[in-house]
This record gives C-alpha cells, structure tokens and sequence, in this order.
C-alpha cells in the first residue's frame, strides 16, 4: 500500500475483480491466489478460460501456476531484478507507451536510466529465468489490450517490499496498464479486513479516509469532530512498536484480534517483549498465544457473524457484515467493549448504535461520504472512493492519467528508480537452502480460526523439499526432520513437492502450536512499511537420526 | 490519447409473442429468463442461475412456433418474432412423462416443488413400479464435510460443472459411464480424500435434488433436528482472506448450520472456498465461563 | 485442475504409447515451464491416446490416466469419464488383443450367439457393420486385421455410379484410380471454384444421406460464407445403424473417391484439413484410407503443397457418436455426447468454428456431379438376412423393397416366400 501510495496517491489496488475477467493479460507475481485468494482467482479463470494469457511469477511452480500459460521460476528476492529486466526489454523492443509516460508520468528518464543495465542475459542470471520467457512476458504484457498485474505477499513480505511494489507501478505506467477499464495492479490483501483498517486510519500516519495525521487541515476536522486534540506526529507500526518495547518506550498495549506471539518473525523475540510489559490487554475471540501472555482476556465477538459494521475487500468494496448469532457466554461486541473501556477512562462516548458510528465516519472521510447502509444494501456493497449518496465512481482507480485536459490529470505518476538487492539473509555452507513461507489453501494464517474444521487435505505442517535435495539429504517423504536457521529450530515432517526447485524449501505459519515456524524467519523488516521478510531465511536441513547419533 | 470508454453499447433487444403477449428482451435472454426465470411457474430441476444450462432434465419444455420438437426454455435464447407456448397438451403431456421417470429411478424427496409439480401435471412416479428404482446407491460418507448420495442424483451436470471450467477449475467429479451406468463419479470412483478435491463445497450449492449435502445437515436431518421453518438467512462477509466474499449464514437456535454464497454476489457468484464454506466452527467452538 | 495425489508412475509402455503422440513429457521443472492453453489445447490428442493405450497395453490403467492427464493439462476424473464413454475401451485389466462378437440381428438370424452365448473372454458387440458376412466377429488391438476380400457389393449394375469401382481391382492403386479418371473432378472443381461447385451441386439436387435430407448445397454455401476461420469438413463414417454397412464398403474399395470428394468439398468451403470420423470397429477401412491418404500425400495430391489435408480420427465404439455435434465433442476428446442445437454446424461446430460434416455416401455423389453434371438421384441399399446374396445394391431413389431383394438373389430356401406383393394383398403392415 505504501508503494501504490507513493506512485498513484491512493493505497488501494487499482482494479476491481470483475475487471480481470476483462483482461487479455494477467500476471499473478508472487501470488498463490489458487490457495490465497480462491474466489479472486475464479475471475482470473473466467478470464483464462475465455482466452486471456496468464503468467506466473514465483520461486515456486505453486497451484496458481498449474493454471499459467508461463510459470517464471525466479529466484527468491530478485523481483527487481526481474521487473527491471522487463522494463528494459519493454523499452529497447519500442513497446513502451510513449504517450502515455510523457502526458501522466514523471521521471521516465531517470528510470530508464537505471534500468538500462539489465539485459536479458544479466536479468536471466540473477533470476534464474530463461531470457526467453522474459521477454515473452514483456511482450505479452507491453502488448496486451488490457492487463491486469496482481500480487500478495511475495512481494510485500520482504526487507524491500516497498521497492518491490514500486518495480511493479514502475511496469504499468512504462506500458499504460494502469487507470483503464480491465488495465490495472491489484494487490490481494491477506486477511479479509486489512484494506478497511486503513481505510479506518488504523495505520501510524493515517486518519480516516487516507488522511494524513500530518495535515493540520484534515486534522483540525477530526479535533472539531471528536472535541479531543489528534496528536500531530506519525504513530508507530507495528515493528516500530516491538522496537519501542525494547527501548521501554512502549510499556502497555491492547491488542485486538492480532497473534504476533505467533505470527512475527523471529517470534522468540516477540514473545519475550509481550511477556515484559507492564501491562498486555488482548481483546479476542479466541485463547490465542498472545491472550495466553495477556494481564487480561477480553473475549470478543467474530465480528463476521456476530455484530453489524463494515469491511472492506481488495477491491475497495465497502461491504456490511451482520449479525447472525449471539457471542457465547460473557463475550461482547467489540464496540461495546470499546465504548465500556471509553467509559473506564473517563470518556463518555454515546452512540445510538453501530451505524451512527458509520455516518460519523462517512462526515470525517470524504471518499466514504457517499456510502449510507441503505446504500450499501441497495448495491451490495460500494467501492471506495465514493463522494456522494447520488453517484458512484469508475470501477477502477486514476482514470485521471488519461484525461485530455492537464488540470484533470492531476499530479504526474512518478517512476521510481528501484535498486535490486537480495534477501538480507544469504544461503551459505551452514545454512545453504533458502526458506520460504506461504499458506495452503485449508488453512489461515495462525490456524485460530481455520482449526475449527475438519479439512481432509490438511496434514499439519510439514517441510516441502525438491525431489533432489530429499534425496541429496536422504531424506524420505514422511520423515522428521530438523530444520534450523540462525534464529532456532523446529521439528517437521518432510513432504516432497515437485513444484520445488533445489536448494528451496517451503512451510507454512498454519500450526504454531505443533512447529513454530516463525523461530525460523528472519525479522528484517521494510522499515517503509513494516513488513518483514517472511518469504526468505537461510536454513538447514538435518536428519534426526544423524544429528542425535 | 483518451481513457478508453468502459461503458458498453446498447444491447440489442428483440420482440417476441410469449402466450399471447408480446415481449421485448434483450438479445440472447433464454426463454425461461423472459419468462421470469426460475419460479415463473414452468418447472425447472437442471437449472440453476450460476450455471449455464446443458438442459438434461428436459422439464422446462416449451413449444416454439415452427419448431417440430419441443424446446428447452432454460437454454433456448429469444429470437425475433419467436412464438412461444409455454403450456399445451403437449407440453403437459412430456412434462408429466419427465417427472415420472426421474420420479420413478430417483428419489426426488428432497427437491423443491416435486411435488407440486406432480399434482400439476398428474404425474405418479410410482406407476413404473419399484423395479425402477435405481439400486444399491449407499449414501456416500468418505469426509467430515460433505455426502454424496447418489440415490438422488438425476445427473443434471450442475455439480460437474460447478467443479469444473464454470466455476472451480478443480474438474474432480465428471459423468462417468454411458447410458443406464452413467454416474457422477471421480475418476475410478476413488473416494474423495484420495482425489483432488479441495473440499470449496460449490457443488453442493448447486445441486437441485440433495444428493449432495453438507454433513452438518446431514447429521441433523438424520438425528431428526433439521428445520427449515426455524431457520434464518443472513447475509454476511467471509472473515477469512481479503476477497471479501458474500457468505450466507444459515442460522437454527442460534447456531451456524451451513453456509452458502448468494448466487448474485458480483464476488463470487455462489461460490465459495473450503475456508468459507466451511471454516465457520471456530466461532462456535468457543470455551466460555460456563 | 488440482495435482493427483497417487504417486504410481505409469508403466514405460504406457508412456511411451502416450509420448509417441504428444512427444517427449517437459521438463517439469524448467524455470520457464509452459502449461495453460499450449498444454490444454491438446486435447483433441486424447482419444487419438487413448487408442494407443488400449491397442498396446488392451486397457487403460489408473496410472496411465493420471500420466495422460498430466499431459494434457486435464484432470484424471475427466480423463477417466472420457475413456469409459466408448465402448471399445476397457478399464480393467484385460489382454492387448480382444475378440468382438457381434450379437445383432443380422448376426443372430445367420446363427450367432447372444449377449450371454458368446466365448469366454470374447466381448459381445453391437452390430459391427459385417451384416453381408453374418455371422460376424472382429478382432481389435496389437495386430493388422486379417487380409481378406473386403467385397460388399452384390449384383454390380453396368449404370452403377457410386459402387462403379467396387470389386474392380486393388482399391489403395493409385495409378489405376487415375487412369480411369480418378481426381479429373477435382481439377474440374478447381475450375469451379468454390461458389461453381456449390451451383453445381445444388443443382444436382443432392441431400444428406446421412438421414435428415438436408440439401447439401445450403449446408456448403452457409460454412463458406461465415466469416470466422478456419472452416472444418467432417466426413461422418461412424456408420453404426444396425444392418447398415455401405460407408464402410465404399470406404474399404474406393478410398480414393471419398479423398477427391472430401477436396472437393474442401475447396467449397474453404478448409484446409478435412477429417474423417471412422467408426472404431472398422479397422479395414481404416487401414485401406490411411495406406490412400499415404499414397496421396506421396503424390502431392494431398498435405502442405496440395492446400489440403485429411486425418482420419477413430471411433471408439459409441453409436451416439454418429450425431453430428457429438462428433465434435469425440474429435475435442470429450464424452460424445451431443450439444445443443442452435447454434447450428455450419456457425460454431468443431472447436466452436464453421464446420460441414457430410456423410460418407453423401460425399461420394461429389465427383460425378462436378465432372459429369449428373443428378444425385441414386442411394445405396444395405440388404443382409435372409437374402442369399447379402450386401450393398445402388439403385434409383424410388425403388420398390421386392425388387430390392429380387436383386440380392430372393430368399433363401426354407424361408416363407414373403414378397411385397402379397404383403400388400393380404393387407399386413
């Protein structure tokens, strides 16, 4: 969100889904969405089926790309190389969108500058991708009516997610991808309400609606509003929080509906932070690992199914939630809880209900202004931005790029030069395979809620190793196995994936319960957008057998 | 250089007679959609609104003018200055033919409107006798999720193409067999945990008959405890991943029975994955103080 | 498609009976593995495949699906429901060459077994197309079928037209074929061109032998003129109506009249490749066409530099399959089933593209049409039973039954003397 920001001005992905069943071309770059983000893929499909090319770009040939026309096996860690080597094919072949990078972008020279070192042979190097392929990919992409680029965490789980999304905006506005019906970059958000929770100013330096905490005007709005001063300086994102607990700046949190005992990297180091502070309060609707280090447990509800209010999805679509059964036992609604600890500390916050709440938001964030519940009855759900009750805006973001009129376009698109760089982690002798993490599609993110069920594909977490390192390590499928890294060990059964090249190795964070896979990721982090680097650790491999005889 | 106009032509509309009346529809509505579409009062079993009708069941016949067979009105698109019966002798006569013989080999139970339609067109599945019935179906149990019970299955296409190119792109199931042996079946009739299936559950949504049934509603339809009249419907968002998909919430005492998608969700279309469809437990399966 | 859980490779037989038509398996993991529509457009190779399964290995095993399906970008469950839709395939163990037993009604009443009479280890069929040699048997699988006449012609009239080259000779000589002015009606039909062949077909009056009548002029006019490309001809022989048997006999003694008359029809309505869909049980047939189509690319008379090509598909024993829109779904390498009509052939047929498909004794009216101007006024009769010479008779339309079996040399001794004559006066239907 951090990179579409700082090139479009807008952190939300570009498209809407329906849109990519319009597409000729889409390019799924580090993104399992076939496990990810299933019913996204399904339009994706539609567009497959009626003829679209899809290219995949991952280190691994995943279930996504089983579908692909082309899979792009690079390298972990050099998407910018990749997208830097596309770049400069895309300009040498003369498919750059000339008009369109002269009229609404800014920079063009600098960046082709920057990537004029990356030939195809180079790109192929560093990568580890057929120059051939590249280019079919450049091609297709430079050529192509309509396409969609759309990406997860590959590419924002890394100590440079930042320049990687950056290296991506940098492709749509070389070719004029972007701002078109069906044309565009959608990032898929990871859990169902990451994109409302900025769009709710839960973010350091946001306020409602993308407003910046720094801009007196927006913030002087919210004064009035809220008869309180708003604190003029960026807050801290989560990783800054984790440093700030260990300089004993940050001594009490509450934490709502989050398991970073679980889900942090290098978690052992999380872990003894939450467990030092004065003070832990963890609002939740599960014993999660983190409740289990909290002074207090305040149970909440499954805001899905047990309160009304709004989310929204990775296509910006504001959408209500209702609800359909009570909390069991003493738990409550998060919002009565959130008024009741209001209430403790001496604030009288009074609303009527949850949709007063709503239309107080709707006053302070015009790009939701236009969004009544009625209306998101009516119209199952909006798309942000949506200024007013009596109209609604283009399915797809920055139209603007392509008005005829200057004063319309706005404020030019800039190409960001991006440097690659590898993973802050190299493989070495010691630690000579590269780990990467992902999901599988039965289960999410730490296992509290996806525990619930019973899925007969699911078996625990296990280690994926290439056929060939499985049997260079002598390894058989089943086996358990110890897997290390500098930060610690865990013990998993081995599962030989065919869709693994040697030297990579994969697990998931589904089951921190029975292997705390997160002892292994390494917590460097994109200090732009706090994300660490989850998709890239140097581990080893060992059997028990041989390590304990 | 311009935005390229993402409002779509005018859509062509043709004219048609449709029992006496004249009326306009778009180009390539089918006949059963101009006619109000499911619930219009011609009967429907194959028909389902998110899948593209392959019309196996044959119910929904209609005469067209100038056509020397009846026509399916599920898939047969309006064309101008078509003439449309939707109720003859005829017509009464192969709808009451249809209902017989998938009444008579299938057990239709659990299909909305059988039986009404059966009193409507004198129809009586049982005058083939018990010899066509089909035999030896065992109800299907090889997950924790759902059954398939084929006893009930009038091979509609819905689930197989649910599964597949339509929708999941899993293509796990497909019909198997020809003639009387043709069944939905994985390959080799293996058991579901030793195919493909990724468990998304979007073939029971669409099947008509009940074949196919989430085993929470199994159990309770066996315990005796399932009650459609005390249930209620709620449309919600799934909680899992940042799609953002349209679930609803079937609700009995308070409590989540099963969950399936509107089929006009601009999101999924009535589709679902395994998480969705069935990762809804976790919420119900909290300790409380008690 | 999700990835197959069973881990039991195929056996190298089975690869390699797969591989020698879809080419070496990819290097799974290329960094630039190509998949999606490359893969997923070689469909049309599955029923081709699983012929060469069953033909080599006699059944089609489990691990052999799942290395199939791997190939061609499908699932085993739609591979599986494909190869158990025909009924010369076998999914369960059984020996590479198998026995045939044909329990129809022509076959019965020469003394054949019934469904539950045929040997041990002998499959009962339905009609196999072998009426004038009731009762009748074929063996399919790891062999070429047995030489023999390959004759179904009785009573061969000097006027005859289209059975005028039945039993005249070695039917795969190209050389005789063009001395006795064998492809002079496709250099006519050049001449021609597309819209003068059509004119001169409607002009003949010709209609679809293959039972609905439909005149074939209308049905070329209407493939030329649509816009979309490629243009497909299919030659429906899946001739499997129990009792009839006069594709294949035109097929096994004139292979190359029906390649001149698939040309022809090429040229009307501009197609580039043209397919015959043969019935699987018709391995002489199919052996007589290939050896033709052989020598006609050998001659330039057929392949890149003639602009026109033919590939023969084979059945695999389903009758449905002699609908014309199921063929389409078979050649796809999907079940046979039919599709819905509209849309009709002629807009979106094989692979959703304009395609003509033309029954096999429709087309053989072609030639003599073109070069001769003739009418189509005559067809073909397959009499088998109790007649004492079985086998095809062409005569005018209009010809009585009597004089039908008059011609087939009468009833045999012993059996009721039935003629129509005295059917009519006694009054019986």
């Amino acid at each position: 969100m951090v990179g579409l920001a700082a090139t479009f001005g807008a952190g939300g992905g570009t498209s809407s889904y329906a849109e990519a069943e319009a597409a000729d071309v889409i390019i799924m770059w580090g993104s399992n969405a076939r496990n990810a983000h299933p019913i996204f893929f399904h339009h994706v499909l539609t567009a497959v089926n009626n003829g679209a090319r899809l290219f995949v770009v991952d280190p691994r040939r995943s279930e996504t790309a089983r579908f692909a026309d082309r899979w792009l096996g690079l390298e972990v860690g050099t998407d910018i190389a990749l997208s830097n080597t596309i770049a400069r094919e895309i300009i040498h072949a003369g498919l750059a969108h000339r008009d369109f990078i002269e009229r609404a972008t800014s920079g063009f020279e600098e960046y082709a500058a920057s990537v004029e070192e990356w030939t195809l042979e180079r790109g192929e190097a560093v990568t580890g991708v057929p120059a051939e392929a590249i280019k079919e990919l450049a091609h297709a992409y430079a050529g192509a009516r309509a396409a969609q680029l759309c990406w997860t965490l590959g590419i924002t789980e890394h100590h440079n997610g930042v320049d990687n999304v950056l290296s991506l905006c940098n492709l749509a506005l070389l070719t004029g991808q972007v701002g078109r019906f069906g044309a565009g970059l959608t990032p898929l958000r990871g859990q169902n309400n990451v994109q409302g929770g900025g769009d709710m100013g839960a973010l350091p330096n946001k306020l409602p609606g993308f407003q910046d905490v720094t801009d007196d005007v927006a913030r002087a709005k919210f004064d009035t509003r809220w008869s309180a001063t708003v604190p003029p300086e960026n807050g801290w994102h989560l990783t800054q929080m984790f440093d700030a607990m260990e300089r004993g700046e940050l001594t009490s949190l509450l934490v709502i509906g989050e398991n970073p005992a679980q889900s942090e990297a290098d978690v052992s180091r999380a872990i003894d932070l939450l467990s030092s502070r004065d003070h832990l309060v963890v609002l939740d609707i599960h014993m999660t690992g983190t409740a289990e280090l909290a002074d207090v447990v305040l149970p909440g509800s499954a805001s899905w199914c047990e309160s009304d209010g709004t989310v929204t999805n990775s296509e910006r679509r504001v959408q209500r939630v209702r609800k359909a059964i009570n909390p069991p036992g003493e738990a409550r609604d998060d919002i009565d809880i959130l008024l009741a600890l209001a209430a403790r500390l001496g604030h009288d916050w009074n609303y009527r209900d949850h949709e007063e709440i709503w239309d107080e938001l709707r006053s302070l964030s015009p790009m939701h202004a236009g969004m009544p519940w009625w209306r998101l009855e009516e119209l199952g759900g909006i798309q942000w931005p949506c200024y007013s009750e009596d109209t609604l805006e283009p399915p797809y973001l920055h139209g603007r790029l392509w008005a005829e009129d200057p004063a319309d376009r706005g404020r030019p698109a800039p190409f960001a030069v991006v440097i690659d760089e590898p993973p802050v982690e190299a493989v070495d002798e010691e630690f000579p395979l590269r780990l990467t993490t992902g999901r599988r599609l039965d289960s999410y993110n730490t296992g509290v809620q996806s525990g619930g069920f019973s899925s007969p594909n699911r078996a625990g977490e296990t280690v994926d190793v290439s056929p060939g390192d499985a049997s260079r390590l002598g390894v058989a499928d089943g086996e358990v196995v110890r897997v290390s890294s500098r930060r610690g060990a865990v013990e998993a059964p081995v599962r030989i994936d065919r869709g693994l090249r040697d030297g990579l190795v994969f697990m998931t964070f589904h089951f921190p319960d029975e292997v705390d896979v997160n002892q292994l990721t390494i917590d460097a982090v994109d200090p732009r957008s706090g994300t660490a680097e989850f998709k890239a650790a140097a581990v080893r491999i060992d059997r028990i057998a041989a390590t304990t005889g | 250089m311009t935005a390229i106009d993402d409002t779509r032509p005018e859509i062509a509309t043709v004219e048609a007679m449709i029992d006496g009346v004249t009326v306009r529809v778009a180009e390539g509505t089918t006949i059963l959609d101009a006619c109000g579409g499911r619930g219009c009062g011609i009967p429907t079993l194959c028909y389902g609104e998110t899948i593209t009708p392959r019309n196996a069941c044959r119910v929904c016949m209609v005469e067209v003018e100038g056509s020397r067979t009846l026509v399916p009105s599920c898939s047969r698109p309006v064309t101008e200055g078509m003439v449309v019966t939707t109720r003859s002798e005829r017509i009464d006569h192969s709808r009451r033919m249809v209902l017989e013989f998938l009444g008579s080999s299938v057990d239709l139970s659990l299909t909305d409107h059988v039986e009404e339609w059966n009193a409507e067109y004198g129809a009586d599945p049982t005058r083939y006798g018990p010899e066509a019935a089909r035999v030896d179906e065992p109800v299907r149990i090889d997950n924790d999720l759902y059954v398939r019970d084929y006893s009930k299955c009038i091979l509609c296409y819905q689930c197989v193409d649910a599964c597949g190119e339509q929708w999941q792109n899993s293509f796990v199931i497909d019909i198997a067999g020809r003639g009387f042996d043709a069944r939905v079946s994985t390959e080799h009739d293996v058991a579901l945990p030793d195919s493909g299936c990724v468990y998304c559950g979007n073939c029971i949504q669409v099947c008509p008959t009940g074949a196919l049934m989430f085993t929470s509603e199994y159990d309770m339809r066996q315990a005796g405890t399932w009650d459609e009249a005390r249930q209620t419907q709620v449309d919600t968002v799934c909680g899992y991943c940042g799609v953002g998909c349209n679930l609803r919430l079937h609700v009995q005492d308070d409590s989540i029975v099963k969950v399936t998608s509107p089929p006009d969700s601009g999101i999924t279309s009535g589709n679902l994955c395994v998480k969705g469809r069935f990762g809804f437990q976790h919420a119900q399966n909290r300790p409380t103080a008690d | 498609m999700e990835a197959i859980k069973r881990t039991t490779p195929a056996s190298e037989a089975e690869r390699e009976a797969i591989d020698g038509l879809l080419g070496p398996g990819e290097d799974h993991l290329g960094r630039d593995a190509i998949a999606g529509h490359v893969v997923r457009g070689r469909r049309h190779l599955l029923l081709p495949c699983l012929h060469a399964l069953n033909d080599r290995i006699g059944w089609i095993s489990p691990p052999a699906i799942d290395y199939l399906a791997s190939r061609l970008g499908a699932s085993p469950a739609e591979i599986h429901a494909v190869a158990s839709f025909y009924g010369l395939f076998s999914l369960s163990p059984r020996e590479p060459v198998q026995r045939h037993v044909c329990i129809d009604l022509a076959c019965r009443a020469a003394g054949g077994p019934t469904e539950h009479s045929v040997d041990d280890g002998a499959h009962p069929a339905p009609c196999l197309g072998l009426c004038d040699r009731a009762p009748a048997a074929i063996t399919i699988g790891g062999h070429d079928p047995e030489p023999d006449p390959g004759l179904a012609a009785v009573d061969r009239a000097n006027d005859d037209v289209l059975l005028r080259r039945v039993g005249s000779g070695d039917p795969v000589d190209l050389d005789a074929y063009r001395a006795d002015g064998g492809f002079s009606a496709l250099d006519r039909a050049r001449e021609l061109g597309p819209e003068g062949i059509i004119a001169a077909v409607e002009a003949s009056g010709l209609t679809g032998r293959g039972g609905a009548g439909f005149p074939t002029a209308r049905k070329w006019e209407a493939v030329r003129t649509q816009p979309v490309t490629p243009h497909h001809l299919i030659c429906n022989a899946d001739e499997s109506e129990p009792g009839t048997f006069k594709d294949r006999t035109l097929i096994e003694n004139d292979p190359y009249a029906l390649i001149e008359s698939m040309a022809i029809a090429a040229l009307a309505i501009g197609c580039e490749l043209g397919r015959v869909y043969l019935r699987g049980e018709y391995l002489r047939a199919h052996r007589t066409l290939s050896t033709a189509i052989e020598r006609c690319r050998s001659a330039g008379l057929l392949g890149s530099s003639a602009g026109f090509d033919i590939e023969i598909i084979r059945g695999a024993g389903a009758y449905i399959c002699g609908e014309e829109t199921a063929i389409f779904n078979s050649i796809e390498g999907y079940r046979g089933e039919p599709r819905n009509k509209p849309p009709f052939p002629f807009e979106s047929g094989l692979f959703g593209q304009p395609t003509a498909v033309n029954n096999v004794e429709t087309l053989m009216n072609v030639p003599s049409i073109i070069s001769e101007g003739r009418r189509a006024d005559r067809r073909l009769f397959c009499l088998s039973g109790a007649v004492r010479r079985p086998g095809v008779i062409e005569a005018p339309i209009g010809i009585t039954l009597g004089s039908l079996i008059e011609r087939a040399g009468g009833l045999p001794r012993g059996h009721a003397r039935w003629s129509c004559r005295r059917l009519r006066r006694s009054g019986r239907p």
